[in-house]
């Protein structure tokens, strides 16, 4: 009666050795994050400079808005100024620890006030020439830049001997 | 008497690898897809603290340069200019430089000159912005058309 059935075969388990292959994955995990740059970098674009050349003498004359960033023992000022038909100004006080995270997003904001004010007087205005003091951290130039490009894209870069001849 | 020892026998330990391999896993490919390959990545040097920025713009790949207290790296020149160079007009090693660099710009391919000519700046967040704004002038009267500056993300 036995023959009738067959005798079941043991199937034999083959054992994966992946000791190699987590030598493999925990070299390439060091070697990655050896070479990997974790800091997110970003970038502020300072566009080409171009030159405009006015024709019809009935043209208003052109509002050349300036941002000024002045260093004084009580803090620093944003000044920004304007010219054309009417002339103007507006000043903020900024905190002056502009390294200290919150300070310097307190900074953007007041900042950022500034350039929106402006925007919504002349929406059709798009150049911003911005300019600190010589001695102001590179930071602050960073931060000015952040608060006006998205408002006026086009920036361009002042003197520092003009920033600091600028009176308010 | 006969002492009846029961041999203790050891106890395998089966060691679970599967929630290992799985980390691994996914440890290489988050940093794959977080690595930036290539010579032209925007790697900052470990002694320059980069300015923070609420920028979300990625950099792009484009000639570098690092400003630092008392010169300046020209990463595609391979070489360090003093500071006080770019101060000074009318010094020998000025006009040079500004040679040096009319011939790099020369040697773009004119495919990558389309999108314009632009160089990243690095430099450090404390650097006074006379240092940063002489050397960015120097570099935008040599033809770099756009100054890219490099920050980190906030």
């Amino acid at each position: 009666m036995d023959e009738f059935y067959e005798e079941r075969k043991t199937r034999a388990i083959s054992d994966l050795n992946i000791v190699p292959i987590l030598d493999m994955f925990i070299s390439i995990v060091f070697f990655l994050l050896l070479s990997t740059s974790l800091l997110g970098l970003t970038k502020i674009f300072l566009p080409p400079s171009g030159v405009h050349t006015i024709t019809d003498p009935l043209t208003p004359p052109p509002l050349n808005p300036k941002m000024f960033l002045k260093s004084s023992s009580a803090g620093v000022k944003a000044i920004l100024k304007w010219e054309g038909a009417k002339p103007g100004a507006s000043v903020r006080e900024l905190p002056n620890n502009i390294l200290e995270d919150s300070a310097r997003l307190d900074a953007i904001a007041q900042m950022k006030e500034l350039v929106q004010t402006y925007k919504a007087q002349f929406p059709n205005e798009k150049t911003l020439q911005v300019g600190l003091d010589a001695g102001m951290p590179y930071q602050w130039l960073i931060s000015m830049m952040d608060a006006a490009s998205d408002d006026l894209p086009d920036l361009i870069l002042l003197s520092y001997n003009e920033a600091q001849a600028i009176k308010e | 008497m006969v002492e009846l020892r029961s041999r203790q026998r050891a106890e395998v330990i089966n060691l679970n690898l599967t929630p290992m391999i799985d980390v691994c896993a996914i440890l290489i490919i988050f940093l794959l897809l977080g690595t930036v390959f290539g010579p032209s990545s925007v790697i900052p040097p470990s002694d320059i603290r980069v300015p923070k920025s609420v920028n979300k713009d990625v950099v792009e790949n484009a000639a570098q340069i690092v400003i630092r207290e008392n010169e300046v790296d020209i990463r595609f020149l391979k070489k360090s200019v003093p500071l006080a160079v770019f101060q000074n007009e009318d010094s020998d090693l000025f006009k040079s430089l500004k040679g040096e660099i009319d011939l790099y710009i020369k040697q773009i391919p004119e495919s990558l000159k389309q999108s314009g000519i632009l160089i990243n700046v690095l430099a450090d967040r404390n650097i006074s912005y006379k240092k940063v704004f002489d050397v960015s002038r120097f570099f935008r009267a040599s033809g770099f058309q756009g100054l890219l500056y490099v920050a980190e993300g906030e």
